[in-house]
């Protein structure tokens, strides 16, 4: 009776197992997958953040360029409209920090990027929005601090000069002074050795000598 | 679900026993039909806890990949949050402000409180950004941690005192390299108007020097004239 019992139970254990078998390969396919799609998107998230990482790094240039070769200040609109100029090729510019950012292929909008770190309207990662609200708001930093550094620089040179044109005009004054003691105590010095040559002339004393006689 | 460490579960289709067993064993008071039916219940059982198994698994390894993008995220957070720290700092050296004084805390924190939650002292309250605004981090100004997101890296938060200090410490030396900066500056400047001075002595002296001997040789000229002119 035993014998029928385990025969009774073999083909639900064959079946079970299969079913088990079958469950466990779907399963770890499954989850395969998902491993796999999540590194694809790890990977398209990494190209995505250096995109942006690399639009902040050109608007910081930008700013560079523009404190370098202008006298705008950096919190100024001016210079705001500047890098609305500048950035109008990778994107659209608000000023503030805010704008949105073109896809470098299709110049098609790609999202809405704002100066606190939302990002809105993308497929972007979230990180992103950090990476473009805190590299824009550094570079404006960067460059109101070279501005600065232009601004010392400006005082210094300006002090230097004025400094310069001071000595300048002192050593004019001095040389003149002097220039002037030396020609005027050499021609004094000149006129007395003309008189002595005058009074110690033979000429000069034989007239002596008859305007005596007479 | 009972279990023996080490071993694994004791009931189950991963178990010691599966249901198909117990099934079976249970199936066996009516003999043949029965333990089919038992083993066929069981085997039932075992298929679905099995299945569960896996969607647990499944959801598990769903919720731990997006913990992994959370956590990436909040991470980002707390790496600007000290970017954006170290440029401001410099900005503020740059304006003048001495850091490690209490008016140049101040002023960072008028400038990052409402960025970065920055509240002085190394203290910050690191919020994500809006809408949802989630709590990065709340750390005081000992550097304890007396609030986590649990999604940021584990030891980042009690490396922020640390990075805070080492940040002031370097904005402390630009600082000082910028006064060093300005002393040499006014210490050339007090040089140049020395070296001026001292030409213009030794100019001074030298023609002067010239003038004496000029007007010296024109008294002896008078003199000699005088003598002269007496003579004849």
């Amino acid at each position: 009776m035993s014998r029928f019992n385990n025969l009774g139970q073999a083909p639900t254990v064959v079946a079970s197992g299969v079913v088990n078998s079958a469950l466990d390969v779907y399963s770890a396919r499954k989850l395969g997958k998902m491993q796999a799609r999540f590194v694809r998107q790890l990977a398209s998230d990494s190209v995505k953040m250096e995109y942006v990482q690399f639009l902040v790094d050109r608007f910081r240039i930008l700013c560079e360029m523009i404190v370098s070769t202008t006298d705008v200040d950096p919190s100024s609109l001016g210079f705001q409209a500047m890098l609305k100029e500048g950035m109008a090729a990778y994107a659209k510019y608000d000023g503030n920090c805010k704008g949105s950012i073109k896809d470098p292929t299709t110049k098609q909008v790609i999202g809405d990027y704002f100066r606190d770190g939302r990002v809105e309207n993308t497929t972007m990662p979230k990180e992103t929005g950090l990476i473009w609200s805190t590299g824009c708001k550094n570079a404006l930093d960067a460059a109101r601090i070279a501005y600065l550094r232009e601004d010392k620089d400006e005082d210094r040179f300006a002090v230097v000069r004025d400094q310069m044109t001071q000595l300048g005009n002192r050593d004019t004054l001095v040389r003149f002074a002097l220039w002037g003691g030396i020609i005027f105590s050499v021609l004094i010095a000149l006129k007395m050795q003309f008189r002595v040559i005058k009074a110690t002339s033979p000429h000069k004393k034989k007239r002596h000598k008859k305007k005596h006689k007479n | 679900m009972l279990e023996i460490k080490g071993v694994g579960p004791v009931v189950g289709s991963k178990g010691l026993v599966s249901f198909t067993t117990i099934g079976a064993a249970i199936g066996t008071v009516i003999p043949g039909l029965g333990t089919l039916i038992g083993a066929a219940v069981g085997s039932v059982i075992d298929v679905a806890i099995n299945w569960k198994d896996k969607k647990k698994a499944k959801r598990k390894m769903k919720k731990a990949l997006q913990a992994a993008l959370i956590q990436r995220y909040h991470n980002t957070i707390f790496y600007s949050a000290l970017q954006r720290m170290n440029e401001a700092m410099f900005y503020l050296v740059e304006l003048g402000l001495k850091p490690g004084t209490l008016d140049y805390d101040a002023a960072l924190r008028k400038k990052l409180f409402s960025e970065i939650g920055y509240e002085g002292g190394c203290s910050v309250k690191l919020y994500g950004p809006p809408p949802d605004r989630p709590l990065i981090a709340h750390i005081d100004k000992e550097g304890k941690v007396i609030a986590s997101s649990g999604y940021v890296t584990q030891d980042l938060p009690g490396q922020w005192k640390q990075a805070c200090q080492e940040l002031h410490q370097a904005t402390l030396k630009a600082w000082l390299e910028m006064q060093a900066d300005e002393i040499n500056f006014k210490k050339e400047l007090q040089k140049e108007d020395l070296d001026a001075q001292k030409s213009l002595i030794t100019r001074v002296m030298v023609n002067a020097g010239a003038i004496i001997l000029l007007v010296a040789y024109s008294k002896r000229q008078k003199k000699k004239l005088k003598v002269l002119n007496e003579s004849v």
